[in-house]
């Protein structure tokens, strides 16, 4: 398909040479602009490998098999600066602990601002007024006094809008979200969720969104990849996958996936 | 008690636990007040903040409480002498969350399970290393399991073998703090149904932040939010009838499949 | 998603020595033990016996180290030092890690009020330099090597106390250790069977850190005259008989400080090699 933001085929990862057993083998799939592609997949599944791969995070001793296209370029011949430069202006990233991405003793304004200021040379006020704008965008509250504050002072679910709000500085075309949710409530989980859902409504960027919880995934996903032991055993639109799943693999999924009502006539413990 | 109906396994009566941070205090728990039955499955339901765990700690003796009362079949054990009181808290036991930090990575698992049957009085390591046999057969692991140690064994197993434990003298309460949360969805299902099926006469408290897994398990569930109990009731009564603004949001929240954002 | 089943088992040994510094401080030590037991039979010379040889003589063939002011040969008494030099170190690390290891379980085990109470006075003793310590309580109690063996094992105990107790307090805080309590085991049976193996690596190292310390400290109170008393050689005492002939012998003290030196330095390379080994975040290979 052409015009992808991000197109991985054939993908395989193996960790400490080439002939270790492969921990990814022959994933591929594409996110388009203002589509919600989710990874999904229980623990050995590959699919922190994979987004570790298409964001070049993979450690050294990974061995990478196939390609990773990002708007056309080949993840794997860009150099170290340019992948640096893709990194930080075209792909955001959130991930499942704002905490390891926030750093502790500088100021959120500092942080939001300092990738504006390196990256795109702007002014320290113009890149304040965007931040201030992109703390708006993602629904807090009171956008300076959150500015002024520090990562610890907040709630978990507020540094997760935090890190999405920083990523959005950026103006990036694909956001990468690992687990995004995992570490939230539910209530803040779901207030994350509708975020991710108008970010991409209003900006139209792709949304990578790599998660175990299948129930995340059929409320907000267009495209689902289903992985298992490092392969892809079922890909397609979500009406398709969740509510006519063809694998056996992702029927046991969506039927672990208790819903509440199955859990009352399912428990029988109680009458 | 002349009372027909026989007290409440356990139960906590105004419970209210404070810390003081910065000079000021803090309550964790705020006049919580509730009983589980005999056999029965209480969920505790809440997010985090909730004091839902400091209940759960307070109940089994890891923690202090501030004030209030737990009443054990009905005596108050703040009224009793150390080693009565130490006697009934042996009667609960407590399943964790984390399945890799709830068992110590030096030990087999048989000696475990004798260190804790130890504790309660069965000192013969044969006997106890037989019953740990057993009990981890029952539980749905290999017969070699008791001379293995932890880290040969995956999430899920180490959550049988943590069940296991907790079984293992034959408590009248076992409070489950989180006990399926760290847990893969497929996995979840299974320890959930070897729980059900291992209950027994045994009481539960249940807590988890999982709705539908407290759903499936519990015949009563308790909201907390913020420290307090917003609201009490039948599994039914609460999921398909919530009263409380906060338990409805808390509802409206958990993600389901057939719905889109 | 890499599988998270983490390994806990303790190393076997061949794999410790391929630590390069758990190696070199293995041979240096396991010479200096070998040579304080076979001192007796090894020694060219008696190390009591005066004119070996004549007084003040340098390093020759005859004297591997040459003799001192009363013309004892001086090799002869630097390898019988080693034994009441490590015999004094052994015996005061023993006793201070009985102790401390004893005293820093029971205040992590303590109710929160006690424990603030306990850990404010370990923290007191344990801002004074250990040596100093042991210096006044020799004082105060007289010289000798018993007296001095005890002080400085007592000097050990703040310092092995402060660091079990960090140690156990991180233990006791984990899952495992609260379920050993929920189900009422005894404290002492939660310390033993349960929080000892755990930290029983980090005591090693710091068992050796401990060590050196105590050769150290009895190596000094022996020059100072308040520990092993003269004419019984030990490396210390040797170094205080001989700094009156710095300029014209030196090799008096060359060579007991070298002994001292190497002591010290092996048990602080055998520390540093198995937190290296222990310490997942300095670990190199993957297991």
């Amino acid at each position: 398909m052409t015009g992808a933001l991000i197109s991985v085929r054939d993908l395989s990862i193996r960790y400490g040479g080439p002939d270790a057993p492969a921990a990814v083998d022959g994933v591929s799939f594409d996110v388009n602009p203002g589509e919600i592609v989710a990874l999904v997949g229980e623990s050995g599944s590959g699919k922190s490998s994979v987004s570790l791969a298409v964001m070049s995070l993979l450690p050294d001793s990974a061995h990478v098999g196939g390609s990773i296209l990002f708007e056309g370029r080949d993840l794997a011949a860009c150099g170290r600066r340019e992948m640096e430069n893709i990194r930080g202006n075209r792909i955001g990233m959130i991930f499942q602990e704002p905490m390891t991405c926030l750093n502790p003793v500088l100021s959120i304004a500092r942080q939001m601002t300092e990738g504006l200021v390196r990256h795109r040379a702007m002014s320290r006020s113009a890149a304040r007024r965007r931040a201030l704008q992109a703390l708006a965008d993602v629904g807090i509250p009171e956008p300076e006094r959150v500015m002024n504050s520090f990562p610890h002072e907040l709630s978990g679910g507020m540094r997760q809008r935090v890190m999405i709000a920083a990523a959005l500085t950026l103006e990036p075309s694909l956001l990468i979200a690992d687990e995004p949710t995992t570490a939230l409530d539910v209530t803040v989980q779901a207030q994350v969720l509708d975020l991710l859902v108008e970010i991409r409504n209003r900006t139209g960027d792709g949304v990578l969104l790599i998660t175990h919880d299948i129930g995340v995934v059929a409320e907000v996903a267009d495209r689902v990849v289903v992985m298992q032991g490092g392969h892809v055993v079922e890909h397609g639109p979500w009406e398709q996958v969740i509510r006519a799943p063809r694998e056996a693999y992702t029927k046991a999924l969506i039927g672990a996936h208790m819903s509440l009502e199955e859990a009352l006539t399912d428990g029988g413990l109680h009458g | 008690m002349a009372d027909q109906t026989p007290a409440p396994a356990i139960e906590v009566r105004d419970l209210t636990k404070s810390f003081r941070v910065n000079g000021r205090d803090v309550h964790a728990l705020n006049g919580v007040s509730l009983a589980v039955g005999h056999a029965e499955t209480l969920g505790i339901v809440g997010e985090s903040g909730s004091g839902k765990s400091t209940l759960g700690r307070i109940v089994v003796g890891l923690e202090t409480m501030s004030s209030g009362e737990i009443l054990h079949e009905g005596t108050a054990i703040s009224g009793v002498g150390r080693a009565e009181r130490n006697a009934r808290l042996a009667k609960c036991q407590m399943i964790f969350q984390d399945p890799y930090a709830s068992l110590n990575p030096r030990m087999t698992i048989g000696r475990q399970i004798h260190e804790t049957l130890r504790a309660h009085g069965s000192r013969q390591l044969a006997h106890n290393l037989a019953t740990a046999a057993v009990l981890l057969e029952r539980v749905g692991l290999p017969q070699d399991a008791a001379g293995r140690y932890p880290h040969e064994f995956s999430g899920g197993q180490r959550q049988r073998i943590a069940i296991a434990r907790a079984i293992s003298t034959g408590p009248s309460v076992i409070v489950a703090d989180e006990a399926v949360s760290a847990l893969d969805v497929s996995i979840r299902e299974q320890i959930l149904d070897l729980m059900a099926e291992l209950k027994g006469t045994t009481s539960y408290l249940f807590i988890s932040h999982d709705m539908a897994a407290v759903a499936k398990f519990c015949d009563r569930i308790a909201v907390m939010h913020k420290g307090r109990l917003v609201e009490q009731g039948t599994t039914r009564q609460i999921i398909s009838a919530p009263q409380d603004p906060y338990t409805q949001s808390l509802l409206e929240a958990v993600p389901r499949i057939g719905r889109r954002r | 998603m890499t599988d998270t089943t983490t390994n806990h088992r303790p190393r076997r040994l061949p794999a410790a020595l391929r630590q390069w510094n758990i190696a070199v401080g293995a041979l240096i030590l396991g010479i200096v033990v070998l040579a304080a037991i076979l001192a007796p039979w090894i020694a060219p010379y008696d190390p009591f016996k005066m004119a070996s040889g004549p007084r003040l003589t340098g390093p020759s063939a005859a004297h591997w180290f040459g003799t001192d002011e009363l013309g004892r040969d001086l090799f002869s008494r630097v390898l019988l030092g080693a034994r009441l030099s490590l015999g004094i170190g052994f015996a005061a690390v023993a006793v201070g890690l009985l102790f401390g290891v004893t005293f820093g379980m029971i205040i992590a085990f303590c109710p929160e009020r006690v424990k603030a109470l306990l850990l404010r006075i370990v923290d007191v003793v344990y801002s004074f330099p250990d040596t100093l310590l042991a210096l006044a309580l020799v004082a105060f109690m007289g010289p000798g090597v018993e007296n001095a063996t005890i002080a400085i094992a007592i000097s050990l105990i703040p310092f092995y106390a402060r660091v079990t107790y960090g140690l156990a307090a991180v233990e006791r805080a984990k899952p495992y250790v609260e379920a050993a309590q929920i189900a009422q085991a005894a404290p002492a049976r939660i310390m033993r069977i349960q929080v000892l193996p755990n930290i029983l690596q980090s005591l090693i190292v710091i068992g050796s850190i401990g060590f050196s310390s105590a050769i150290l400290s009895a190596a000094g109170l022996s020059f100072l005259g308040l520990g092993v008393q003269p004419p019984s050689p030990e490396w210390g005492s040797i170094l205080a008989s001989g700094r009156n002939y710095i300029s014209r012998a030196p090799w008096i003290l060359i060579f007991p400080g070298l002994a001292i030196c190497l002591t010290v330095l092996s048990f602080n390379l055998i520390g540093d090699g198995i937190r290296d080994l222990t310490d997942p975040k300095s670990r190199r290979r993957r297991s």
